[in-house]
């Protein structure tokens, strides 16, 4: 029915496009944007595969709809590597402990903990796994991504 | 699935909130949307119009004064989450808080949102039924204030109104040194509660002067367990009071769904009831 | 579910028997009910809206008046719909059986509803369902009782008498005012559910 001219600026690049007002903003930054890295997992809510930071909080991008994001910032998995696709602290700590299988819920679980890590930089094991209570994950048992969380709390502390 | 199509309003007031609800057919206030917007995908929810609140200024924030704890109706529960003032003079909120979904949908989900959603398993409208809390509502027609016994109509209802906005909710705080707690249990972390106790007490000269025990996730509105806080007025509150308070969830007739029968929310009901009067008397005169 | 719902009117059961089998005048008396079409003598189109919280539902389908005994006084309806937006359906399986109780009639209903697809999933407190399916019911019962009342009342009211006519389906109504069926506010159908937890509630003993 309405549709409406979004502007917002993603990973700090700005975008503009119009779009459905009942389109979510995992679709929306999907197929219109290209930034196929937030994924729809259930589409109401509850495995956390498509979470993203929406002004640096995370937040469920398929409980919203596009064109609430207007004028905002948001950073999706497509933001955390750095130049020329250099793996980050908190990647390189997936890939060396096993922290994904399949990658579906990793762009999540990495939004997540990238807002974690911020706001608590030492986290103990208990924090990590209360803090991941809204990323589903069905290959690892969860087990390599904490390890990977703690290591790489543990590398930005010795750096 | 993929949300109905619909109309989105964004209004910047609340007299243009108001003035579209009472305009709109077929239209619902969009808060947080981490429980209205679920519903929309699943097509439970197909409304025509859709008015966002989040750019309507006077919504948010906590103030305290003359022992009245008000908080904007659009406050994120996150924001509640970290507020000092919810820490001094609500911790009972601020215990339940942690208990409301995940970080990722308290960082959207609103207070307003959840009280006006009134799932039964909430824990907010729980919170709000212990401290007897009077929900601030507005229109085109005025402000009315409503006390939560009367807000809470029934499974997923409230008294507001389809023109109406809840603007603010209003607790009368208890004294410095009164004991609370609150318990739930949900088959995992963050999922909906199959039963949860919030409570308060106030202990005077040694004996309970006053206690306050809700309950969700029993009826289809928070239950007020009146016997067992009946039972604990000038008592002592050692372990056997406590007891007494908590067996009187015995002749609670609970709901009974795939997830939980009704047995079991009775003996949840009373365990957590317990717990939750346990923790409270430990705080007694802590803060 | 199976619902029942038992009412008396002072209205000899003739009468009572006319009144029930005027479909048109009786279908105002489902709450959120509106009658679409006469399909023939026995089977009427229309549609029923019930609201639930945020959730607001319409079944549109048909209500056939099956095993229709004037000597017995009873008469099955069997309605079906499906909900207009395809998020399932319901089939309702109703009895009336009407007996003479000394100069009025007793009315006894009983009620088969069931429900498919999502709307049978919705709400995780099954128990709710039924629960409206019954504040539904019992207000149908409550307006119908109204409904049949009316026709008896005294000449002082300004309908002219009931027809001496043998009852025959789908006659036109006689000339009196409808009984109002109160519309369905959610307010309204949750208040029974909560009268009726109320009574299981907190403080009550069992």
């Amino acid at each position: 029915m309405s549709t409406h001219a979004i502007k917002l600026s993603v990973n700090g690049k700005a975008h503009e496009r119009s779009a459905e007002a009942r389109i979510t903003l995992a679709d929306f930054l999907r197929h219109q944007l290209g930034l196929t890295g937030t994924h729809v997992g259930c589409e109401h809510g509850v495995c956390g595969a498509c979470t993203v930071l929406i002004d640096g909080r995370t937040a469920r991008a398929c409980l919203m709809f596009a064109v609430q994001a207007q004028g905002r910032e948001i950073t999706t998995v497509e933001g955390l590597a750095g130049a020329g696709g250099k793996l980050n602290v908190l990647q390189q700590a997936f890939h060396e402990h096993h922290g994904l299988q399949c990658g579906f819920c990793t762009p999540g679980m990495l939004m997540t903990l990238t807002e974690l890590l911020r706001d608590n930089p030492d986290p103990s094991e208990a924090q990590v796994r209360d803090a991941l209570t809204g990323n589903l994950c069905r290959c690892t048992g969860y087990g390599g991504i904490v390890a990977a969380a703690l290591a790489a709390a543990r590398t930005t502390k010795d750096t | 699935m993929k949300p109905a199509p619909f109309d989105y309003h964004a209004p910047r007031t609340l007299a243009e909130a108001t003035g579209l609800l009472g305009s709109l057919e077929n239209v619902k206030v969009l808060a947080g949307g981490q429980s209205l917007v679920p519903m929309m995908n699943f097509r439970y929810v197909i409304v025509d119009h859709l008015v966002d609140l989040a750019q309507v200024e006077g919504l948010r924030g906590v103030t305290v004064a003359d022992g009245t704890l008000r908080i904007g109706a659009m406050t994120c529960q996150r924001d509640l989450e970290f507020s000092a003032d919810i820490e001094t003079h609500c911790p009972l909120m601020r215990a339940a808080l942690g208990h409301i979904g995940h970080r990722q949908t308290r960082n959207r989900g609103t207070i307003g949102g959840s009280l006006v959603h009134a799932d039964p398993a909430a824990e907010l409208p729980a919170v709000c039924a212990a401290y007897d809390a009077t929900i601030e509502i507005a229109s085109a027609r005025g402000t009315r204030d409503v006390r939560f016994a009367d807000f809470a109509a029934g499974f997923m209802a409230t008294a507001v109104e389809p023109d109406e906005i809840v603007t603010a909710i209003k607790l009368p705080l208890w004294p410095a040194g009164h004991g609370d707690g609150f318990h739930e249990f949900a088959r995992r972390r963050g999922d909906f509660a199959i039963a949860g106790a919030a409570v308060l007490v106030e202990v005077t000269n040694g004996v309970v002067k006053r206690a306050a025990i809700a309950l969700c996730g029993i009826a289809t509105t928070p239950v007020r367990l009146s016997e067992g806080e009946a039972a604990l007025a000038g008592k002592k509150l050692d372990a056997a009071a406590i007891k007494a308070a908590a067996v009187t969830a015995r002749s609670l007739e609970p709901i009974s769904d795939i997830h939980a029968g009704a047995d079991y929310r009775r003996h949840l009901a009373e365990v957590l009831t317990r717990r939750a009067l346990t923790d409270a008397a430990s705080r007694v005169g802590t803060r | 579910m199976k619902i029942e719902n038992t009412f008396t009117v002072a209205l000899p059961v003739a009468e009572a028997w006319t009144t029930l089998l005027d479909i048109p005048a009786v279908a105002p008396c489902m709450p959120g009910a509106e009658l679409l079409a006469v399909e023939d003598e026995r089977t009427y189109r229309g549609q029923v809206k019930v609201k639930l919280g945020p959730v607001a539902v319409a079944f549109q389908g048909r209500a056939k008046l099956e095993d229709v005994d004037a000597a017995a006084r009873t008469v099955r309806v069997k309605a079906s719909g499906n909900e207009t937006k395809g998020r399932g359906s319901a089939q309702a399986d109703v009895t009336f059986r009407l007996q003479a109780d000394g100069a009025g009639t007793r009315v006894d209903i009983v009620s088969d509803v069931a429900l498919a697809g999502a709307v049978a999933q919705y709400g995780r407190a099954q128990g709710v369902i039924a629960d409206v399916a019954q504040v539904i019911i019992d207000t149908f019962a409550e307006n119908l009782r109204r409904q049949i009342a009316a026709r008896g009342a005294p000449a002082a009211a300004a309908t002219p008498p009931p027809t001496a006519a043998a009852p025959s389906l789908g006659a036109a109504p006689e000339p009196m005012a409808p009984a109002e069926a109160p519309a369905l506010s959610v307010f309204a159908v949750l208040l029974g559910v909560i009268k009726r937890w109320f009574g299981r509630r907190t403080g009550a003993t069992r």
